[in-house]
């Protein structure tokens, strides 16, 4: 009988350890899919952190712009709600703050020049480009001119010693030299450029009403005019080109990203409009860093997402 | 299988007697005929066969109708339904499926069985607006040819337009604009002409917009040189300085190829709008933020003067998110009084779990329109509230 007993035991406990091996199991399963899923709504991309205002530790207060300086491989983050700009390193660690004494007035867009460590700034507030060297704390705006009229600097760029400027006034990229000379232009043939971005040996600039993108040498040359095909786009304000040249277009009213091959044909969207992380509100700029990661600017959350495959 | 026979012959008893019974019906003699028929008569009711739309016994629907109101002429009618409803601008009527809002359905006087004496005056009952406004009509305006221009149920152009506005104007005025515009400085260039007419009428000869622009009164030369070439924002803020801090600004309407943002929106000639406006604000905007309208356009709660989009956005320039006039409360306390001092927390220190932003008005509610009461984002009962108070 004792026999019986403890043979029914532990067959009761052979039993009782296979079904809770099962759901365990199950539940493993079930939470990869769930994860499976989320990635899969954000095109594979998987969200690894988000640069906050060091101050405030939670959020930041419209930021407007990230710029990424290879060389030094640091974040710079143009905050414009509170007029700073704020500098981070590729881990997302802080490093330093520039301009809450209210040094700058709406800034907009920034560049960094390796060599000597200047920054170069858009302030929508003075409408001026304005020189920073960080070392001697001295400002210098200046008021940029193209063929005799004001220009009224928004996107920025820099690349092998000149500073892009795209001109809010007309739609259009001029190129200047450190000294602000202009150089060349890259005319919009449709309504005018809303954003740009220089890759390889090539400009890619975004006529976001027209919904085709120009790519030009860096001499000005237009050699493509592609026509964003296949998704409708709300509300498209900035482009960016992935690691494998495919056409990235941020639309800023549907808080998602859409995809398109290099003959403007749409793959696929992700993400969307919401507060958490993997959604985005009134973003406003999207970047690839040199380790191939996305950095959406999301202005409306208050945060710059980094994200990985 | 006798009564297999039976059954089969039974029912074809039936059918053949129902047949007889429909093609019996005179619904005249009840019905008026009169009322019945036009120069233009819809096809069932030429053939007699009011039955195709109408149950002559019962009915669920209102006039007897066989189904609804909204499907039943796309039973036949349903290429145009196919072929037109997918535009980008659809005529609210079309889009609703209310045809008789335009059609009469038995008969009329005019093509395309459209109500009133001529085609104009059927569009005239809802857009009273456009009723004895102006002492100088356009012609086609005048004769009620709204469709010389306009495509009544949709159109990929905006207010419902057969073809580009330039392009329509030049389809009957091509030989005559050089001549009539002599002196001008410039080519008369394309997209210009609404720029100083009015396309339905005006109390001024050649459909010259009513308010003129005070510098236009006094000649070109004010804005234009003798090359008459656009002239850029600075000419503008020369007389409106007031505009430029703002245009200085994160977010603005600044840009134009012609390097003057301020003609996107205003005429710099004449106008009949407000602020030499070039159309109504809520068209003026939906020109080009065409998302943000067809997002709300068929929604159940919208804000009231949603059209009006100065009321709440910085319209030449801003600072905020959504460029609106201030932030997400101050922007809603301009009419909302009450709101944030007894309802949920909101400004300063409260701040959303979810991003770390200071809750606003905007956090809950989708000011232009949605499906849930109160211009909430989601229903309200709960799946709103446990966005953030996710232990509720």
């Amino acid at each position: 009988m004792r026999k019986i007993i403890y043979c029914t035991s532990t067959l009761m406990k052979k039993r009782s350890l296979l079904a809770l091996a099962i759901c365990l199991i199950v539940l493993l399963l079930g939470n990869l899919t769930i994860s499976r899923a989320a990635l899969a709504d954000a095109g594979g991309w998987e969200w690894r952190f988000n640069l906050v205002n060091p101050e405030e530790k939670k959020s930041f207060l419209m930021p407007v712009a990230l710029y990424i300086a290879t060389d030094s491989k640091r974040f710079y983050v143009v905050e414009s709600g509170r007029n700073s700009l704020h500098s981070f390193a590729f881990d997302g660690t802080f490093l330093n703050s520039f301009g809450p004494e209210g040094v700058l007035k709406e800034p907009f867009d920034m560049v960094r020049k390796a060599d000597s460590g200047e920054l170069f700034v858009v302030e929508k507030g003075r409408n001026t480009l304005t020189k920073i060297n960080l070392k001697d704390k001295k400002v210098s705006p200046e008021t940029l001119h193209y063929k005799g009229s004001v220009v009224y600097p928004d996107r920025i760029a820099m690349h092998d010693d000149k500073i892009y400027v795209l001109d809010k006034a007309t739609g259009d990229i001029v190129s200047y030299s450190y000294d602000l000379t202009p150089i060349a232009s890259y005319e919009s043939k449709g309504q005018g450029f809303v954003d740009f971005v220089i890759k390889g040996s090539n400009l890619w600039a975004f006529d976001s009403r027209m919904r085709k993108v120009s790519r030009f040498s860096l001499e000005g040359k237009l050699e493509q005019q592609i026509e964003l095909k296949g998704e409708e786009l709300s509300f498209p304000v900035a482009i960016a080109i992935g690691p494998a040249g495919f056409i990235y277009i941020l639309d800023k009213h549907k808080g998602s990203i859409a995809v398109f091959d290099n003959s403007g044909n749409y793959k696929y969207s992700f993400f969307e409009k919401g507060h958490s992380n993997y959604k985005l509100y009134f973003p406003e700029g999207i970047i690839f860093d040199s380790l191939g990661r996305l950095c959406v600017v999301d202005a409306g959350n208050g945060r710059i997402g980094i994200f990985s495959r | 299988m006798r009564i297999l026979r039976m059954m089969l012959f039974v029912f074809l008893l039936i059918l053949i007697n129902s047949t007889i019974a429909l093609a019996d019906i005179n619904c005249y003699k009840c019905h008026d005929k009169k009322d019945f028929s036009g120069r233009y008569g819809h096809q069932p009711v030429v053939k007699g066969a009011c039955y195709e739309c109408h149950s002559p016994h019962v009915a669920k629907y209102k006039n007897l109708l066989r189904v609804k109101e909204t499907e039943l002429c796309f039973q036949c009618h349903s290429k145009v339904k196919k072929e037109q409803v997918d535009k980008k601008v659809v005529h609210p009527p079309f889009a609703e499926s209310n045809c008789v809002a335009c059609h009469n359905p038995h008969g009329s006087s005019n093509k395309g069985l459209l109500t009133g004496s001529n085609q104009g005056e059927g569009c005239l009952n809802c857009h009273k607006d456009l009723v004895d406004k102006y002492k100088i009509k356009h012609p086609p305006f005048a004769e009620g040819d709204c469709g010389a221009c306009h495509n009544a149920h949709s159109s990929d152009r905006i207010q419902l337009l057969i073809d580009e506005p330039d392009k329509l104007c030049v389809s009957c005025h091509d030989g005559e604009i050089s001549s009539s515009h002599k002196g001008f400085p410039v080519k008369v260039k394309e997209r210009a002409c609404l720029t100083c007419h009015n396309p339905h009428g005006s109390d001024r000869p050649s459909l010259v917009r009513n308010v003129l622009h005070e510098a236009y009164k006094d000649g070109c030369s004010e804005c234009h040189d003798k090359a008459g070439a656009t002239p850029g924002f600075e000419k503008c803020l020369e007389c409106h300085d007031e505009i430029g801090e703002k245009i200085n600004n994160i977010h603005s309407h600044q840009t134009n190829k012609s390097g003057n943002g301020c003609i996107n929106c205003h005429s710099p000639h004449a106008s009949d709008y407000e602020n030499l406006l070039r159309n109504r604000q809520e068209q003026v905007c939906r020109k080009c933020h065409f998302d943000t309208w067809a997002n709300y356009v068929d929604k159940p709660f919208q804000h009231p003067d949603r059209g009006i989009c100065s009321n709440c956005h910085g319209i030449h320039g801003s600072g905020n998110l959504a460029m609106l006039k201030s932030d997400g409360n101050a922007t809603c306390e301009g009419c909302h009084e009450t709101q944030g001092k007894f309802t949920h927390p909101v400004g300063d220190g409260v701040l959303d779990p979810r991003n770390g932003q200071t809750m606003t008005c905007v956090t809950c509610h989708y000011p232009h329109g949605t499906v849930y009461e109160h211009n909430l984002k989601l229903s309200g009962s709960m799946e709103l509230c446990i966005q953030c108070h996710k232990n509720y």
